[in-house]
């Protein structure tokens, strides 16, 4: 299937899936909390069977990462369900029931639903969803480990820096790599002393490349 | 390099000048926490600071103790020739740069070398002996000053003749009683003062003005009262111990300042105790200011006590009317405490070293109404820059953690890897670090992978080092990729360097629009008058987008070599173009493009007329005024606008009926603008509109005809005016209050006299500021 075709897809099955389950912005500006969880059941549903590709360029569109740094609200997209869908993103989930729910949906399984996961976790900054993430951090598989340090990257506060760090030193270069560039999405100049090592060194170019970008991101 | 404290007498002056800065700083610093005192103890607060000012070098001396932060108050040594350093600075700061070579050669220093001594004439000169000597100049020429305006006050007494008549005699002797004077001071009048003054140290005399004859009762009481209060205060002492202590601190301006403070708090502490006696506020202020307007602008001798001082006046006023505020006389009870604490405050100074002192911050002071002229042309959008990836504001620094990283980024740009250096690039251009410039360009001359050639051209242009320019030249010129080169021209205009014109010039013909485009918007970004010749073909340009950023380009250079092309252009196709033009030639301000303004002036499209005037208004010359007096009719009520301000901006009275006439239009800012302009053309008679435009529906257009009846200053004005005091709008109150204290005519004062007992703090404000206006 064409990539953009894929994209579209992706997209659509996020859209309609938010677009049915959301409430409605009057609604949820005065109270998301007991919604949170029946929300993010349906996202992650909805995410179900996306192709990788797509579902993560539909997130960096959405988080406004992506088309020359445009952010969502400059984007000024007709359609409503992408307005509710910028809307939910842009607010923190508050209701730490959800925690247990993402967690799970980071097992191995349906490769959207999990960085679907990892991202909501990570947007969530509660302290049991970073507890979530470091745990990850520590999975056996790999691609949850990824994902763990994925999701980091989106978090802050303490008991974040520290499992980024050492997970610079896993043997499989994705994780390396997402934890470099999560370190340079906190901008934490702590981490130069890690990174610098690993630009000038690590076997695989991926990781020297995200590396040489986080360094970047540091204040 | 060794440095050198000031010694001898010139150390003891320098030192002492240090001291009673920071002692006069901390007087300035705390005046704010005075504000609670009466007049009369803050004036014994500036008084004793002055006293101590120059008591501070005496006091050091018998300083018991001494805390040694004294700063190197020194100068660079002049070294006598063949006389050995001290020390050597330098010596800890040292690399070999051969260690082959024997102990002490090739050490190279770090730092800065030891000065060599050249002789010259300033090292003959003793600079403390100068100083001392440049101070006691001024301290004569100063002393010499106070003597001649003792003299001019002694003519003053000879002149002045004996005050007749019982009325003169009862009304001293009632305020001497309200005073507690023991004995009654001489009263004299003078042809040749314009306000009261008292004079006399042992036997006081009041010395009164010639119209103090015709004084109504009360206002004879007033300033009786207020003269004999400065006798009582013994303020002719006080004040002349002041001006020698000032006399000797001549070249310090804090001491001028605390002199002024010390002179007016003396002014409103008699001011208070004539309240004390029982007169009322508003008829003493009433008094005061009839005093002021008799006096006109001549000023009272330096050294005598004059009742009221035009710089002064807008505050005592208020002084005066403030209620609730605290006018208690000096006691011992309070006279102690106070020069106690300032004395305390005082003793550090003597023994600590100086630093630099904050200067007091002075409020600005508003005596003109806010004018809204017409919003300038803007410049137009910038070429979209290339596209890379924002990155967050950063300040270029050298700290440690940025050559670090900055270290590892550029070692990786050597790597095997493209997506490593393309990101190393990109991140090195978000670092800020101007260090990594030569990487950079080796990486743009050198790098076989494009996608790094542009990283490194757009992070060259982040950088914005003119040492890159010889290598984003030649990638202009040079680079394969169509991107590259486009870049390179962004980055050029990044850095604003004059030495990348040449380059720039040399792509203007490239096939590839978005090039020339590019290398254009650099060339206005350099403003170099070189680029001049080289972007008027562009002007015909095939791509119009090219042609309208030529002329941006040659408006931001604003050389009148482009006024001919420009005009000649003025005719273009393309409306873009043509609004272009127009602003290209407003910012050029040369009075050749008028003829092709006023065609633009005609053009179809209403945005390039608009434009045009704006230009017009610019220029500022005559032969555009009839042109702009035809746009007042234009279709476009923002033609209409902009033709208002720019007759407002040429000045000429021959436009008066044309702008008085659009005071009707429809549009509030097209009326606003010619009540504006109608107070800009010097006219000497208020036009009849601008009355009318009084009662606007419109607050701005009121506020800007009363601003304009200011300006005009033609007392047909004064009853519309008096009528805008109650307007709703308090800005039209503010600018009514302010034009009418521009016009020359007393009874334009009675209503702003009013406004004096206004609940509205403000309005009283603005009040007292258009009362102390020269009329």
């Amino acid at each position: 299937m064409p990539r953009a075709r894929r994209l579209v897809l992706g997209l659509l099955t996020l859209g309609v899936a938010l677009s049915l389950t959301l409430p409605d912005r009057g609604m949820a500006a005065q109270s998301r909390s007991p919604a949170d969880l029946a929300n993010v059941q349906a996202l992650l549903e909805g995410m179900r069977g996306t192709a990788p590709i797509p579902c993560g360029l539909a997130f960096t569109m959405m988080e406004g990462n992506g088309w020359g740094n445009r952010s969502p609200g400059h984007a000024a997209d007709s359609d409503p369900a992408v307005e509710r869908i910028r809307d939910w993103l842009e607010r923190p989930i508050t209701d730490p029931a959800v925690v247990p729910l993402l967690r799970t949906a980071l097992a191995p399984g349906d490769a959207c639903v999990r960085q679907t996961a990892a991202r909501l976790l990570g947007r969530t900054r509660h302290p049991r969803a970073i507890t979530a993430l470091a745990d990850a951090l520590r999975d056996a598989d790999h691609t949850t480990r990824a994902l763990g340090a994925l999701g980091l990257g989106f978090s802050e506060g303490p008991g974040v820096f520290e499992p980024l760090v050492g997970a610079l030193r896993d043997s499989e270069a994705p994780v390396r790599a997402n934890a470099a560039l999560a370190l340079g999405h906190l901008g934490d100049h702590r981490a130069m002393s890690s990174l610098v090592p690993l630009l000038k060194n690590d076997r695989a170019p991926s990781v020297r490349q995200a590396a040489a970008l986080a360094l970047g991101e540091l204040d | 390099m060794n440095v050198l404290s000031f010694t001898g007498p010139a150390g003891l002056v320098v030192d002492a000048v240090l001291k009673g800065t920071l002692f006069l700083a901390l007087l300035f610093l705390a005046s704010p926490l005075l504000r609670k005192l009466s007049a009369g103890s803050r004036h014994l607060v500036w008084g004793t600071g002055l006293v101590l000012l120059v008591a501070l070098p005496l006091i050091s001396r018998v300083m018991p103790w001494h805390i040694g932060v004294l700063p190197a108050v020194a100068r660079a040594k002049v070294e006598a020739p063949g006389a050995a350093p001290e020390h050597s600075v330098t010596a800890a700061l040292t690399v070999g740069v051969n260690s082959n070579e024997a102990p002490g050669a090739g050490v190279k220093e770090i730092g800065v070398a030891p000065e060599q001594s050249t002789p010259g004439w300033f090292q003959s000169i003793d600079l403390g002996k100068a100083l001392l000597s440049i101070w006691a100049l001024g301290f004569v020429l100063v002393l010499l000053r106070l003597w001649l305006a003792r003299r001019s006050a002694q003519q003053l007494l000879a002149g002045a003749r004996s005050v007749s008549g019982q009325d003169w005699d009862r009304a001293a002797i009632r305020a001497a009683d309200h005073l507690s004077l023991d004995d009654l001071p001489a009263l004299r009048i003078s042809s040749e003062l314009p306000l009261p003054i008292t004079l006399g140290v042992r036997h006081p005399t009041i010395l009164l003005p010639e119209e103090s004859e015709q004084w109504p009762e009360p206002r004879r009481s007033s300033v009786l009262l207020h003269e004999m209060a400065h006798i009582r205060r013994r303020d002719v002492v006080t004040h002349l111990a002041a001006r020698l202590a000032c006399a000797a601190w001549w070249f310090h301006p804090l001491a001028w300042l605390a002199l002024t403070r010390f002179r007016l708090e003396s002014e409103r502490a008699a001011d208070d105790l004539v309240l004390a006696a029982g007169r009322r506020a508003s008829e003493y202020a009433q008094d005061l200011l009839a005093v002021v307007q008799e006096a006109g602008r001549v000023g009272a001798p330096i050294h005598a006590l004059a009742m009221s001082q035009r710089a002064d006046f807008e505050g005592r006023l208020l002084a005066i009317l403030e209620p609730g505020a605290s006018r208690r006389g000096v006691t011992p009870m309070t006279a102690i405490p106070l020069v106690l604490v300032v004395s305390l405050a005082a003793l550090p100074f003597a023994a600590i070293g100086p630093a630099v002192p904050p200067v007091p911050s002075v409020p600005p002071v508003s005596v003109l109404p806010t004018v809204s002229t017409p919003p300038r042309h803007e410049s137009p959008a910038v070429p979209v820059v290339p596209a890379v990836p924002a990155s967050p504001s950063r300040t270029a620094t050298s700290s440690a953690r940025s050559i670090v990283v900055a270290g590892a980024l550029v070692t990786a740009l050597q790597d095997a890897d493209v997506a490593v250096r393309r990101a190393a690039v990109h991140s090195l251009g978000q670092l800020g670090d101007t260090t990594v410039v030569a990487a950079l360009t080796q990486a743009l001359a050198n790098d076989t992978d494009e996608g790094v050639r542009r990283a490194a051209a757009w992070a060259l242009g982040q950088l914005e080092q003119a040492s890159a320019v010889p290598a984003l030249s030649a990638a202009l010129r040079h680079d394969r990729d169509i991107e590259v080169r486009r870049n390179c021209a962004w980055a050029l205009g990044q850095i604003e360097d004059a030495s990348a014109v040449d380059a720039l010039g040399s792509v203007l013909g490239d096939p590839d629009a978005e090039l020339r485009k590019k290398a254009v918007w650099a060339l206005g970004q350099i403003e170099s008058a070189r680029s001049v010749p080289l972007l008027i073909p562009v002007l015909r340009d095939a791509d119009p987008e090219a042609r309208s950023q030529a002329a941006w380009a040659l408006g931001q250079i604003e050389s009148k070599d482009a006024t001919e092309a420009l005009s000649n252009a003025a005719s273009d196709s393309s409306r873009e173009v043509r609004s272009q033009i127009a602003w290209a030639l407003g910012q050029i301000e040369d009075a050749r493009a008028v003829p092709a303004l006023t065609r633009l002036l005609r053009d179809p499209v209403a945005q390039v007329r608009k434009q045009a005037a704006w230009a017009l208004g610019q220029l500022e010359n005559t032969e555009a005024v009839q042109p702009l007096a035809g746009a007042l009719r234009d279709s476009d009520p923002e033609v209409r606008t902009q033709a208002a301000w720019a007759l407002g901006q040429i000045e000429d009275p021959s436009v008066a009926s044309a702008l008085e006439g659009v005071l009707r239009d429809d549009n509030k800012d097209v009326r606003k603008n010619a009540a504006w302009a109608l107070g800009q053309i010097n006219l000497r008679t208020i036009p009849p509109g601008l009355i009318t435009a009084f009662e606007d529906g419109d607050a701005d257009v009121r506020k800007n005809a009363a601003w304009a009846a200011g300006q005009i200053e033609d007392p047909a004005a004064i009853m519309g005016l008096t009528k805008l005091l109650s307007d709703s709008d308090r800005d039209v109150q503010k600018t009514a209050l302010w034009a009418l204290g521009q016009i020359d005519d007393p009874r334009a004062l009675e209503g702003v006299t009013k406004l004096l007992r206004s609940s509205d703090a403000e309005l009283r404000r603005a009040a007292a500021q258009a009362l102390g206006r020269d009329h």
